[in-house]
């Protein structure tokens, strides 16, 4: 090699002990790199993702971050609302119309890989990350947090605008639906209403009555798809949301045609 | 003296992550290598297939925890062209700057493993004092450390936050200072060049032809890079060389293969400076991104490592039917009987440590 006979002594010895040297000098006297942790601790960005915290009057159990989940180690839970937070939630009162309990995520940390999909989809922008890494514990069910644990209260709500992150909504089948109005009292958001359909059907007892179909405003739905599972005759599926605003029957009711 | 098989690894320190190498020594000499994979197999394809698309960058992120935006980057790049997604010019920008301090902090990454592998400890904490500096870049506007979850399908998760052009300009100039301390302390060692030059030669044709590439290949000469040679991203508009360093003509060796991994960093120092000016103001992500997909695609991008490929499959469903990874890397160790072939035993860690290993994403 023709490089190998220009290093001289200069290169072998003096040239690695200057940076040596410096190094020394500089982390004998000088700042220290590391940090002592448990006395002092590193500021993480405002970005970090940390431990989840929920906002709890803006969530509106619709179980979007159980779905996006790729562990699936957040679940939604029913919890018990007192009066005072049944006011203070949003579409409070749609809550309290329902027929059974209003669902918070509760997440097993164990499990969590703090990817951050709960907080980039929820469409209220109630779950966040904190910046609380500090989760040890003795045994495994102290990483299994219920959902009263995660709660924050904010005085100053920040009302977002509800946003589909999901990217799809539901559209309906007119034939098989049958008018049964599960999905208005399962919907987070109230965003449908049941109205005349286009089919009659005709009663054992001779009588001709109006099977109602649900309608959809698409400009406050979500996309959470909770229609869709529970519907019983399988009449709804989600499609994305450039198809369903001009898809047959449901745009009567989308304001975002015009 | 008789022949015999030694083995060496799972746990050894020449092994950087999980696997056996079997080699066949006759005396002191190697005559022959068997490389044994699969000890860290996650299966990682068929967890991607139960997932749904957008959920796969977390699985990518953990392909290479050292290099983890590259390989999230091109599974989001294959998943763009199944669906015909338009990517925003500002997240494209944003992208390659992510892209790039990724490739920094990786070649950091593997220079610090390097440096125990010859013996050399303090050369490690030089290393990865400076690879201290760019995973804090990476942590700003993503949030995490080592596993970032930043880029996804249709653009970035967020913008740039302000003063992270300035917080990176102040993190360069302190590098390339860092950089002439590195070449007094290795590249004019002669201790260090004892040990590197002319060990673990293999010439351009036998890269070709056994598949090794990145920087591997670029160390002997070959002037192909797939960022210039299938350009994706915004490389095309960007002013930057391809870097090759060769130890002879046409053959490369452990000294070359450093030396190119350090002309790569400084090449992407560059690339960032450039995009710095000309990056525009914007979106950073796409307004409509499907959720469904049907058809099939593959990309390949150019990893800190060398070529790194997926294949998606639809099947219409919001879970891919499909999903292939070719590793580099998984090509590089199983061509090394051909480079470990003449050489010492105690070579190995110099010749192995060289080609920059990392077996997540070579076991998937």
């Amino acid at each position: 090699m023709s490089e190998k006979s220009e290093l001289g002594i200069m290169d072998i010895f003096v040239n690695p002990m200057k940076v040596t040297m410096k190094q020394f000098f500089k982390s004998t006297f000088g700042k220290p790199t590391t940090v002592m942790y448990p006395l002092e601790r590193r500021d993480p960005p405002p970005t970090y993702r940390g431990m989840n915290a929920v906002i709890w009057d803006l969530c509106i159990g619709c179980g979007i971050c159980a779905e996006v989940c790729p562990n699936r180690c957040l679940k939604m839970k029913p919890v018990e609302l007192s009066d005072d937070e049944q006011d203070r939630a949003w579409y409070g009162s749609h809550l309290a119309k329902r027929k059974h309990k209003p669902e918070r995520p509760a997440i097993n940390f164990g499990h969590c890989m703090f990817c951050g999909f709960c907080e980039d989809y929820c469409p209220t922008g109630a779950m966040t990350m904190t910046d609380f890494y500090e989760l040890a514990d003795t045994n495994r069910e102290g990483l299994i947090y219920p959902a009263r644990s995660m709660k924050v209260d904010l005085e100053d709500l920040p009302q977002l605008p509800l946003t589909n992150y999901m990217m799809e909504s539901p559209v309906l089948d007119v034939d098989p639906c049958i008018g049964c109005s599960k999905c208005v009292d399962n919907c987070p958001t109230n965003c449908i209403i049941m109205d005349v359909g286009p089919q009659d059907k005709t009663l054992k007892s001779g009588k001709v009555r109006n099977v109602e179909n649900p309608y959809f405003d698409y400009t406050i739905c979500i996309g959470c798809s909770t229609c869709v599972k529970v519907c019983p005759a399988d009449c709804l599926h989600m499609e994305p949301i450039s198809n369903s605003s001009s898809s047959g029957l449901t745009t009567e009711e989308s304001p975002t045609e015009a | 003296m008789a022949e015999m098989w030694i083995s060496m690894g799972p746990q050894h320190p020449m092994t950087h992550g999980l696997w056996t190498l079997k080699v066949k020594v006759d005396g002191e000499t190697i005559t022959d290598a068997d490389p044994e994979l699969g000890y860290l197999h996650r299966s990682v394809e068929k967890m991607g297939e139960r997932r749904k698309y957008f959920m796969n960058t977390t699985l990518t992120d953990r392909l290479c925890y050292a290099s983890s935006t590259t390989w999230t980057h091109n599974y989001v790049l294959t998943v763009e062209e199944l669906m015909n997604v338009e990517v925003p010019e500002r997240a494209k920008y944003i992208r390659t700057i992510m892209l790039e301090l990724q490739r920094l902090a990786s070649h950091l990454m593997w220079a610090g493993a390097y440096m125990p592998d010859l013996g050399h400890i303090t050369g490690a904490l030089y290393f990865w004092r400076d690879r201290e500096l760019f995973l804090n870049l990476l942590e700003v506007p993503s949030g995490s450390r080592l596993l970032y979850n930043y880029i996804r399908i249709g653009g970035v998760k967020r913008d740039l936050p302000d003063g992270f052009v300035e917080k990176t300009e102040r993190v360069f100039k302190l590098f390339e200072k860092r950089l002439d301390e590195y070449a007094d302390l290795f590249e004019n060692s002669k201790i260090f060049r004892m040990r590197t030059e002319d060990v673990g030669n293999f010439t351009a044709a036998q890269a070709q032809n056994l598949g090794i590439t990145g920087p591997n290949m670029r160390g002997c000469g070959t002037k192909f890079d797939l960022r210039k040679n299938d350009p994706y991203e915004i490389y095309e508009e960007i002013d930057w060389a391809i870097q090759t360093r060769e130890a002879g003509p046409g053959y490369s060796d452990c000294f070359s293969r450093y030396m190119v991994r350090i002309d790569e960093m400084k090449e992407s120092i560059r690339i960032i400076r450039d995009c710095f000016k000309k990056m525009p103001k914007g979106p950073t992500l796409a307004s409509a991104i499907p959720v469904r997909a049907q058809g099939e695609a593959f990309r390949r991008t150019e990893d800190s490592r060398g070529e790194a490929l997926m294949y998606v499959v639809g099947d219409g469903t919001d879970r891919p039917y499909r999903w292939k990874i070719k590793s580099p890397m998984f090509t590089t160790i199983s061509a090394c009987p051909h480079y470990l072939k003449g050489y010492k035993l105690a070579d190995i860690p110099a010749i192995m440590g060289s080609i920059d290993i990392c077996i997540g994403e070579t076991d998937k």
